[in-house]
């Protein structure tokens, strides 16, 4: 047998706490680039709008 | 400024009393010891895990002063309630982590690029963390300190002082932005430095006295780890810090002063490393703290798990620690090389 069936319970809940860490890291990742994202378009359309404003060209 | 250092050693106390109220009613909400682990691993899961998540969620809405608010009187209330292990696990790990959050956003908001503060604030958590673990029955005393600050906390902001410094920053910069590459290589060194600190151990009995006193060389070398990084660079301190350490840590485990003494200069790097990620975001600093609270317990977890032999585990030690060193010289020195740059750019567009 590869390993003691003991050993398993251990692996298992080691297994699923290192899934949970790992997932709120990368939820927090994922949120972090939407938000990065977002606010990159918003400054965008807000500069374009200041532009447009400014000349009465649409850029 | 003044009233900065206020709300800056209220939160130290604040940090003080959550963990220390966290802890040491976990350890007396069950007899039974494998509930009581499982209860401590759920905890700690939770309390560190959750903290990117919610430093995002600071970063956006900068309610620093309500996150830290809520934490402390959550778990002072469910530290004084009889909750069951597992359910004051749930509990109190959100407390936790909410309080942590709220009490990095009111140190940033001051700190003003220096590390000082941040290591100040991260001390005081081991201070609680070892009075919950010698003196459990602490816990009434930590819970009612923790409801102190927060009540402390909510006259502030009744009072009127806002959380006004972060909020003008975020207005003024208008951005968020993340150096990837040295948020990558920070969060490495302190998923490594989690790692190596839960395979080290002294070779020599630890009385419930040393034990504290372990708990307080943790915390003088955080403490005092943003002072020397702002009095002689970050680069010099990381060095003075990691390099001796492995002395006492890796080749005399057995000498009692030398093992303390390199317990203190290894957390050297806490403060620094939090810095150094804090840096590498622009208007996310409590996202970078969660994130290296979350990569120190993955690391904590991870090693603790490992069963290996002595001499492996020293040369796990010995090789983290050195290129921990290099990692943070290396990120220190692109910092100062882009700041370089930035200065060098801002007096070419003068002249021109």
């Amino acid at each position: 047998m590869f390993l003691d069936v003991a050993v398993w319970p251990f692996l298992l809940m080691f297994g699923f706490f290192i899934f949970v860490i790992v997932a709120l890291i990368v939820t927090s990742i994922i949120i972090v680039i939407y938000v990065i994202r977002r606010k990159k378009k918003q400054n965008q359309l807000l500069a374009e709008a200041k532009a447009e404003e400014s000349t009465g060209v649409k850029p | 400024m003044e009233f900065y250092k206020a709300k800056l050693v209220m939160a130290m106390i604040g940090h003080l009393a959550v963990d220390g109220v966290c802890v040491a009613s976990l350890y007396l909400a069950t007899s039974d010891l494998a509930l009581a682990a499982l209860s401590v691993i759920i905890y700690d899961v939770i309390a560190f895990a959750l903290q990117p998540v919610l430093g995002v969620f600071r970063d956006l809405s900068g309610k620093s002063i309500w996150f830290l608010v809520t934490g402390l009187t959550i778990a002072g209330v469910a530290g004084l309630l009889p909750l069951g292990a597992a359910l004051a696990a749930v509990v109190l790990g959100i407390a936790n982590s909410i309080a942590h959050i709220g009490g990095i956003g009111i140190t940033v908001s001051g700190a003003n690029n220096r590390f000082t503060p941040l290591g100040l604030y991260v001390s005081t958590g081991s201070i609680g963390v070892g009075m919950a673990t010698v003196w459990p029955g602490s816990y009434v005393y930590l819970a009612v300190l923790a409801l102190g600050v927060a009540g402390g906390f909510v006259a502030i902001r009744l009072h009127g002082v806002t959380d006004a410094v972060v909020i003008s920053d975020h207005e003024r910069e208008n951005t968020f932005a993340v150096k990837s590459l040295w948020l990558g290589l920070v969060g490495a060194v302190v998923f490594a430095r989690g790692l190596a600190g839960s395979l080290i151990a002294p070779e020599f009995a630890l009385s419930l006295e040393l034990v504290f006193f372990s708990f307080v060389a943790v915390f003088l070398g955080k403490a005092l780890g943003g002072i020397v990084a702002d009095r002689i660079g970050v680069i010099w301190a990381a060095l003075l810090g990691l390099l001796p350490s492995v002395f006492g840590l890796v080749l005399f485990p057995d000498s009692m002063v030398l093992y303390f003494l390199s317990l203190c200069l290894f957390n050297f790097t806490m403060p620094i490393t939090l810095g150094l990620a804090i840096r590498s975001v622009k208007g996310l600093p409590a996202f970078a703290f969660g994130l290296t609270a979350a990569l120190l317990f993955a690391g904590t977890f991870v090693g603790s798990a490992l069963e290996q032999g002595e001499m492996v585990q020293k040369m796990i030690v010995t090789g983290i620690i050195l290129l921990s060193a290099l990692a943070i010289a290396n990120v220190a020195f692109r910092q100062k090389q882009h700041i370089h740059n930035d200065t060098v750019t801002e007096e070419d567009a003068n002249v021109s």
